[in-house]
């Protein structure tokens, strides 16, 4: 194997992986925290990491985000086994993923969520979904479609009918 | 965590695919200095799904509405239907009710059998996280001081009731429906499967999805002969088969009562949503009669009814289990090994935790004893507590070690752990709100019973949605 800088060894004894965002910024992480997505650990199996994984759709910011995240769950995925990180208690990572999620607002909780899926980091996608559902929960049909840049495209008859059908769920 | 998703039913960002999009992947398009982010890596990795000529023409109408929008405003990131999805699953039912009149799109989605599946299993997560919802339903005389033998009142309303600090003091009206005076008269113990609730009455069984506001009198059925005496313990519970909640009811051959013999039963099923709206009669006969005073427990699959063991020989000690897939029937050993002086009937049957659990009463330790079993075709009885609380059973696991308990009209939570109890807290102390009874404190002065099912709200529709069709 080529001794290419994404493939240098650490200290710990994991292979590190140069993440390259879409402004070209770099970030080296070991394989056990990158392979908790599941589209670079299937690439790591495919052998094609060797210069470094570049994410087109991610910018610089947002990988920041989501290596910080994925530093900190490495001690619970399955492949990291003793890595440094393990010692982060549960309640520790509760606390890191409320606060990772509570300060953001769209767009970039939108642009963490299209990482997440672009990415395939479940738990993280998880995550960033509940809490657009949790600033969802209580807005009206109009206010979605302001957020969610989305245009009614119901006739008003169809509207006032499906309204009618659910009008227990307008009531506060 | 959620389960794996329905392949067929998603929809994998198929309008992205369907717009004449010629900017690379990632790229900033120009629009009023607006930046998209476009997934155009992913589109080739997913198939497209085959769909009517129609359908597309509409999403690629809606795209271009919505990008028309899109100019001016400073930097949007717009989602993809597929990930909308992801999003709406975490929403409470009642925020989908009303996100159905967003757009033609989402009511799609959110009326998808294969999303309200999905919506269940993360609504069952987030109980599993913090298992405090509760439903009460009281049952009340229509003449006060009227005992449970009475005729009861047909107005049936849902409480939904938290067990958290800060909401415990009180429960607020879910649903109420107010049937006709007379319809029903004895009302029996609730079921819960899924956020629906069987309510047997001597006459009548309803189904409701309280949340939706769905409700469902089962047709009758005359193959009962002893209507007019029994009605038989009746179950409701899933089939993870085809997908269908099943409600399932044993009934007496025989008009006659023939003290010296075993009763002639027979077992009938309705299927809700099913292509016949009709009980239909099992192939096979349940091998024993079911004890008619028990109520039904819902696990894994199955229904578990007592076993009536009169003038029987050398009847087992155990309980008979009914498979909702194949509706066959089995018997499920009742610590036979442990407790082979405890009589079943003196077992309380619950689900608690996805586990089948059996509470008695046991005379030489003067204490109250929980079992569990994970298994429950073959059950390996574990003893899981031992309360030294009289005449209790649990309702529900609570998390870290903690359970919900029910004695008459109190409930109580036990720390498996230390061993204390630490609430308590009486039924009739709850606050009851519903639109008619703010500050009215106790809902009811007459409360005679009360039905307490841990709940879990879902989207499960019980009768067919007449505007989504005209759509």
């Amino acid at each position: 194997m080529a001794a290419a800088a994404a493939e240098a060894t650490t200290d710990g004894g994991g292979k590190m992986i140069i993440l390259i965002s879409a402004d070209g910024k770099r970030f080296e992480v070991t394989e056990a925290v990158a392979s908790q997505s599941q589209l670079i650990s299937n690439m790591i199996e495919d052998d094609c990491t060797e210069n470094g994984v570049r994410l087109p759709n991610v910018d610089g910011d947002i990988l920041t985000m989501v290596v910080d995240y994925c530093n900190m769950h490495a001690g619970d995925a399955a492949a990291a086994g003793d890595t440094m990180k393990a010692s982060s208690t549960e309640e520790e990572l509760k606390k890191f993923d409320a606060e990772l999620v509570q300060a953001l607002e769209n767009p970039v909780l939108f642009k963490l969520i299209l990482a997440a899926n672009f990415l395939n980091i479940k738990s993280l996608l998880d995550m960033t979904c509940q809490r657009v559902a949790d600033m969802m929960s209580g807005k009206t049909p109009e206010q979605m479609r302001e957020t969610f840049s989305i245009e009614n495209d119901f006739t008003p008859e169809e509207e006032a009918a499906i309204r009618q059908e659910n009008a227990w769920a307008f009531d506060d | 965590m959620p389960q794996p998703k329905c392949p067929t039913e998603r929809k994998k960002a198929d309008h992205l695919q369907l717009i004449p999009c010629g900017a690379p992947a990632g790229s900033c398009r120009g629009g009023g200095g607006s930046c998209r982010i476009t997934m155009c890596t992913k589109i080739d990795t997913y198939k497209k799904r085959q769909r009517g000529q129609q359908q597309i023409d509409f999403e690629l109408k809606t795209y271009h509405r919505k990008r028309q929008r899109r100019r001016g405003h400073q930097q949007t990131v717009e989602l993809p239907d597929e990930i909308v999805r992801e999003v709406l699953i975490w929403l409470p039912v009642k925020s989908l009710a009303r996100f159905k009149s967003v757009c033609k799109a989402w009511l799609s989605i959110i009326s998808e059998s294969c999303f309200i599946r999905e919506h269940l299993q993360c609504s069952k997560l987030k109980r599993y996280w913090n298992p405090s919802s509760f439903l009460i339903t009281p049952h009340i005389p229509l003449k006060p001081g009227d005992s449970i033998f009475a005729a009861f009142s047909t107005d049936i309303r849902f409480y939904q009731w938290s067990l958290q600090e800060d909401t415990r003091a009180a429960a607020t009206l879910l649903y109420r429906r107010h049937f006709p005076a007379g319809e029903f008269e004895l009302v029996l113990s609730m079921a819960h499967c899924d956020g629906l609730v069987l309510l047997p009455t001597k006459t009548k069984a309803y189904v409701f999805n309280p949340v939706i506001r769905d409700v469902l009198a089962l047709p009758e059925s005359n193959r009962n002969m002893r209507q007019r005496d029994i009605c038989p313990p009746i179950g409701l519970g899933f089939d993870a088969s085809t997908g269908k909640y099943k409600v399932a009811r044993s009934f007496y051959r025989s008009r006659e009562y023939n003290p010296m013999g075993i009763a002639a039963m027979g077992f009938e099923v309705f299927t809700i949503n099913g292509e016949e709206s009709c009980w239909r009669e099992t192939l096979v006969d349940p091998p024993y009669p079911v004890l008619y005073s028990k109520i039904v427990t819902h696990c894994k699959g199955c229904l578990f009814y007592y076993i009536d063991k009169k003038n029987q020989q050398n009847p087992p000690q155990a309980l008979l289990r009914f498979s909702l897939q194949d509706e066959t029937f089995g018997v499920t050993p009742l610590l036979t090994d442990t407790y082979p002086q405890v009589e079943d009937d003196e077992v309380t049957i619950t689900e608690l935790g996805g586990q089948l659990c059996a509470t008695f009463f046991c005379n030489t330790l003067q204490q109250v004893c929980i079992y569990m079993s994970g298994d429950v075709m073959d059950p390996d009885w574990n003893c899981w507590h031992i309360i030294n609380f009289m005449n209790c059973y649990p309702i529900a696991s609570l998390g870290s070690g903690r359970i919900l308990l029910r004695r008459g009209s109190l409930v109580f939570c036990t720390n498996l752990k230390s061993y204390s109890i630490e609430d308590k807290l009486d039924i009739d102390d709850i606050r009851y709100l519903g639109p008619n009874e703010d500050n009215l404190g106790h809902a009811w002065e007459d409360l005679c019973w009360y039905d307490i099912l841990p709940y879990t709200e879902s989207l499960v529709p019980i009768i067919p949605r007449a505007t989504l069709q005209a759509l």
